[in-house]
């Protein structure tokens, strides 16, 4: 086949071009898609969940995971890390959000 | 040695004719291009539809993720063998909306379904746990679960019909229309799923902002009167405050609640008519792409989604007395509204207060009365 311009020392050198970039792009394609479908399952999984105490003597912040049962404004009965005074959850939030859309 | 003839073990003989294919690839590409004259749109349509493929089983995969979520939570504290009988009838249940045609009284038509609709889920839910042990705001944290349960269920069938809808028609026009609308599809799905695991926790999510501005207001603050049940699933606080009475309302906690602030607002300004010289709705509402999570903006007007029920009433009612509406708003996306509460969303509520703190200073004066209403669901804020 005969491409203006273009001088092909061989009749089947260009399908070897042809042939290379094929399997480029299926391979990015491939790529491409698991990312997507990791990036899908990343979604599915339920998020990591942080509670924040707070010392009622002395203010001291202390975080753990989520227990069933906390809510905003409970009473722990857990004692303070620093005064051993009371704590009460402050909030409950997941630290990182991997349900950011790009914006 | 030529990759081509190394991977096909070379070419016929005869195609080596002069050594000169031109014929041959003229031939092919001219078949190539009838062929996607008269069958382009075709195999468009079996790509679309391969992709779709994909994506309606990412669907059901969510599907039986949140069905799973919701059962195991379900059973963990039901007493019933038939549980994942009602479930099934629950799941496939619906409402149908009153007619539009006359207009006329249809707010009061709509909140009279939705309560009938809401007073059988929440039966239906018990029926399933079926003990008497578990607290009323577990119940209808349970019954936030298994509504996000039915959404997701309802995503699936919706994109599955249309789906097969293309298949079996095949129409290229409806199967690019699911394939245009895939990514919001997909979106949604896994805003409810992640609403499942949320409420499967009881953890506050994004949408709870409001209620948690209003009870971080009133933490430090003495409450005057409180009444947990000022109306269906609603409480109302009163605290004195820079020498003004300040009505605060939001929904029933720590469950998953969304309670009636309509209709409280609307019975505060009735009781005090006059007296009450501002309300201030604090809300969270879903962000523009490019605007960034927890941005706090200030407005007028009823800062309150859902069907339109109790935007109405207190709309009805601040008109009639002429009070100001003041809203509050703290932006986020879909995702992040019925997702766990991010750390960004969470930490914004000592701001959201500085700003109702400025707003009842600049616009009302000591003795005054001023309504702060939090909207949104309860959950894990009490």
């Amino acid at each position: 086949m005969n491409i203006p311009g273009v001088i092909l020392q061989n009749n089947m050198q260009w399908l070897d071009y042809l042939l290379i970039i094929s399997i480029v792009v299926a391979i990015f394609a491939f790529m491409l898609g698991n990312r997507g479908m990791r990036r899908a399952n990343q979604f599915s999984r339920p998020p990591e969940i942080h509670t924040e105490l707070v010392c009622s003597d002395c203010g001291f912040k202390e975080i753990r995971r989520f227990k069933e049962g906390d809510y905003i404004g409970l009473e722990t009965g857990e004692k303070c890390k620093k005064c051993g005074g009371p704590t009460f959850v402050n909030l409950i939030y997941t630290p990182t959000s991997p349900l950011e859309e790009k914006s | 040695m030529e990759l081509v003839s190394l991977v096909f073990g070379g070419l016929p003989p005869a195609l080596q004719i002069g050594g000169d294919y031109n014929l041959l690839i003229q031939t092919l590409y001219i078949l190539l291009f009838f062929v996607l004259i008269f069958f382009g749109q075709r195999i468009q349509l079996q790509l679309i539809l391969m992709e779709l493929g994909n994506v309606i089983g990412h669907l059901d995969r969510m599907r039986r993720m949140g069905r799973e979520e919701a059962l195991k939570k379900l059973k963990h504290y039901s007493k019933n063998s038939q549980l994942e009988e009602i479930f099934n009838r629950v799941i496939e249940s619906f409402v149908i909306f009153p007619e539009s045609m006359d207009p006329s009284g249809i707010i009061r038509k709509l909140e009279h379904i939705m309560d009938i609709r809401e007073t059988r889920f929440i039966n239906d839910v018990k029926k399933m746990i079926n003990n008497d042990e578990v607290s009323e705001s577990m119940i209808k944290t349970m019954s936030n679960m298994v509504e996000a349960s039915m959404a997701l269920n309802m995503l699936y069938k919706i994109a599955l019909h249309y789906y097969l809808l293309a298949k079996k028609t095949n129409s290229y026009f409806i199967a690019a229309q699911l394939q245009m609308q895939a990514p919001l599809i997909i979106s949604f799905a896994r805003a409810y799923l992640q609403a499942v695991y949320a409420f499967r926790d009881g953890a506050p999510v994004g949408d709870g902002i409001g209620p948690l501005v209003v009870n971080k207001f009133m933490s430090d603050k003495k409450v005057v009167k409180k009444k947990e049940d000022y109306v269906k699933d609603t409480s109302l606080y009163e605290i004195d405050y820079m020498n003004r009475r300040v009505f605060i309302v939001k929904a029933k906690g720590p469950g998953g609640n969304v309670g009636k602030p309509g209709e409280a607002i609307k019975k505060v300004i009735t009781r005090m008519k006059k007296d009450i010289k501002l309300v201030i709705m604090i809300d969270a509402a879903l962000k523009l792409e490019g605007e960034k999570t927890g941005t706090i903006a200030e407005g007028v007007g009823a800062a309150i989604g859902g069907i339109g029920v109790e935007k109405f009433k207190i709309e009805e009612i601040v008109t009639k007395y002429n009070i100001p509406l003041y809203a509050i708003i703290i932006k986020m996306s879909l995702i992040e509204a019925i997702s766990i509460m991010s750390k960004k969303i969470a930490s914004v509520y000592d701001d959201v207060i500085k700003r109702v703190d400025r707003v009842i200073k600049e616009e009302t004066n000591e003795g005054d009365a001023v309504i702060v209403a939090g909207i949104g669901n309860t959950v894990g804020i009490p």
